[in-house]
């Protein structure tokens, strides 16, 4: 038996916060379009794991995922192509042109392409919140695509190795991937929240019914 | 034995932080191994050492646990290791662990928001007032306030809100000091009484307009009631055998926990006044090759 916890109320046994309250010994199943530590997508995995429950996701995934390179690190233990990275805390030169990503936990979004040298102190500047932080840099080496990825699933052609790969390795239903294509091989670079809108919730309920039904 | 120890500037700010610090690196030479500060511009290098001791702040949102995961799965002896740090850097995951536990502590509730009358007399029925409200990141009692009005508590939760959600509420129990219990492999290490500032609810308080810290009392472990020295070894067992800082209060001979802390503070002449051996058991420990494992609960580790 598995038990779905949802913000989207039409699959949900429990919504997230009426979760929080129960004491369940099922295994779980945890739907979010967000599972940023201290938001509820988190709390819902934590208060399953609390109750001694198998969940999906696990706490330790939802926080490697959403850390640059502990993703890095395990994507690339997982099979997955990924690009190398480097951690930096201060400016440095000659590192454009790259991808850079936060390592700091408040910024969402926080993908930035940059071209110049100028464009680069200001980016280290702003993701590593003046120096606090350090900052990921990824070679920028091809097109930078995004695919909100459901269950493993998206509609982004060059993302469903890696979307399927990257569902098998971490289980976090839905998210946004961030990839460049290089040379015609898409690598992972990045995960982050998708925003709601973003999500296709009809495959998503399409995905739970699948899973509870069987 | 090659140990980092993860620190950030801040660390060497005051003298008795610095000591401690500087004290710590001796122990450890003495013992024969080497002992380096890192910092977050040296992470790529974890995989040189063989333990890693976090003293910077620890809570997921800080470097320190990119530090503290990276050695775990680098497969070195880490203090703090991630679930410790997971576990206990959010008091509503600590509230949860309270109640499947059946640790004793102040009567609490989780809010997310819900603002309907119903609720809030529920809430102030169960809790009474004063409420007292905590963010769910809450440091060296920052982000923990009291509410005596039902205006109050609306205009403070709606600022913790809107960092995250859920928060939590307690009952307020009023104390002139809070037990420090420190704990590591799940046997005392050290004692100390953390008094309330005078003025103050909370051993960090705002009196006057300014941040005043309370005084600490060390006393040696060994006299530590014996009740008190049995909740906190039961805690830490659900927790982990890591190194932590329990937060106890007594009221009328008993004994509830307030928080447990996976990163407890040392300070020069404070918590090590009356075991001094307390360096020489965290770089003992550290040396070990035994990884930190995980309390009485299940939490599934990748790698």
């Amino acid at each position: 038996m598995t038990i779905v916890v949802s913000e989207d109320d039409e699959d949900a046994d429990y919504s997230p916060f009426a979760f929080l309250e129960s004491h369940v010994n099922e295994d779980v199943l945890n739907v979010s379009h967000d599972y940023r530590y201290q938001k509820m997508g988190y709390y819902v995995s934590m208060h399953a794991e609390l109750c001694g429950c198998r969940v999906t996701p696990r706490c330790s995934d939802i926080l490697d995922t959403h850390r640059n390179p502990l993703l890095m690190i395990r994507a690339s233990r997982a099979g997955i192509p990924c690009l190398p990275y480097r951690l930096i805390s201060g400016y440095e030169k000659d590192l454009y042109p790259a991808l850079c990503f936060a390592v700091n936990p408040y910024t969402c979004n926080s993908v930035t392409k940059v071209k110049s040298e100028s464009q680069m102190y200001r980016t280290i500047k702003s993701l590593s919140v003046n120096n606090r932080y350090p900052v990921s840099v990824q070679p920028l080496l091809g097109e930078v695509k995004e695919a909100v990825q459901v269950f493993g699933e998206t509609d982004v052609p060059e993302a469903r190795a890696i979307a399927r790969k990257f569902y098998e390795a971490f289980r976090i239903p839905v998210g946004k991937l961030v990839l460049q294509v290089v040379d015609g091989e898409a690598k992972l670079c990045h995960f982050e929240p998708a925003a709601k809108k973003e999500v296709d919730w009809a495959l998503v309920r399409e995905r739970v019914h699948a899973l509870k039904g069987r | 034995m090659k140990i980092g120890c993860f620190v950030e500037k801040y660390n060497f700010h005051t003298r008795e932080e610095a000591g401690t610090l500087k004290l710590f690196k001796s122990t450890a030479e003495r013992k024969g191994h080497s002992f380096d500060f890192i910092f977050k511009k040296d992470l790529d290098r974890i995989a040189e050492y063989d333990a890693i001791f976090i003293r910077a702040t620890t809570d997921p949102m800080n470097t320190a646990y990119v530090a503290s995961r990276m050695a775990d799965a680098l497969g070195k002896v880490v203090i703090d290791d991630p679930h410790s740090i997971r576990v206990c850097s959010s008091k509503v995951v600590l509230d949860d662990l309270f109640r499947q536990n059946s640790i004793p502590s102040p009567r609490s509730l989780l809010f997310d928001g819900d603002y309907d009358q119903k609720n809030l007399k529920r809430i102030f029925d169960y809790l009474g007032f004063p409420v007292v409200l905590k963010a769910p990141y809450t440091k060296f009692s920052s982000h923990v306030e009291k509410a005596a009005s039902e205006a109050e508590f609306r205009e403070i939760s709606a600022r913790y809100l809107r960092h995250a959600t859920p928060i939590v509420l307690q009952e307020y129990m009023p104390s002139s000091f809070d037990w420090r219990v420190g704990v590591l492999d799940n046997q005392l290490l050290y004692l100390c009484k953390y008094y309330m500032p005078k003025g103050g609810w909370k051993v960090k308080s705002l009196v006057d307009g300014k941040q005043q810290w309370g005084k600490v009392v060390p006393i040696k472990r060994k006299n530590a009631p014996r009740k008190l020295a049995e909740l906190a070894i039961k805690i830490t067992r659900c927790v982990g055998d890591g190194l932590y800082g329990l937060d106890i209060k007594e009221i009328g001979g008993r004994f509830f926990c307030i928080e447990v802390n996976d990163n407890p503070s040392f300070y020069l002449g404070q918590e090590d006044a009356r075991d001094p051996d307390l360096y020489e058991k965290i770089i003992d420990r550290l040396a070990s090759g035994r990884p930190v494992k995980p309390g009485t609960y299940r939490l599934n580790e990748p790698f």
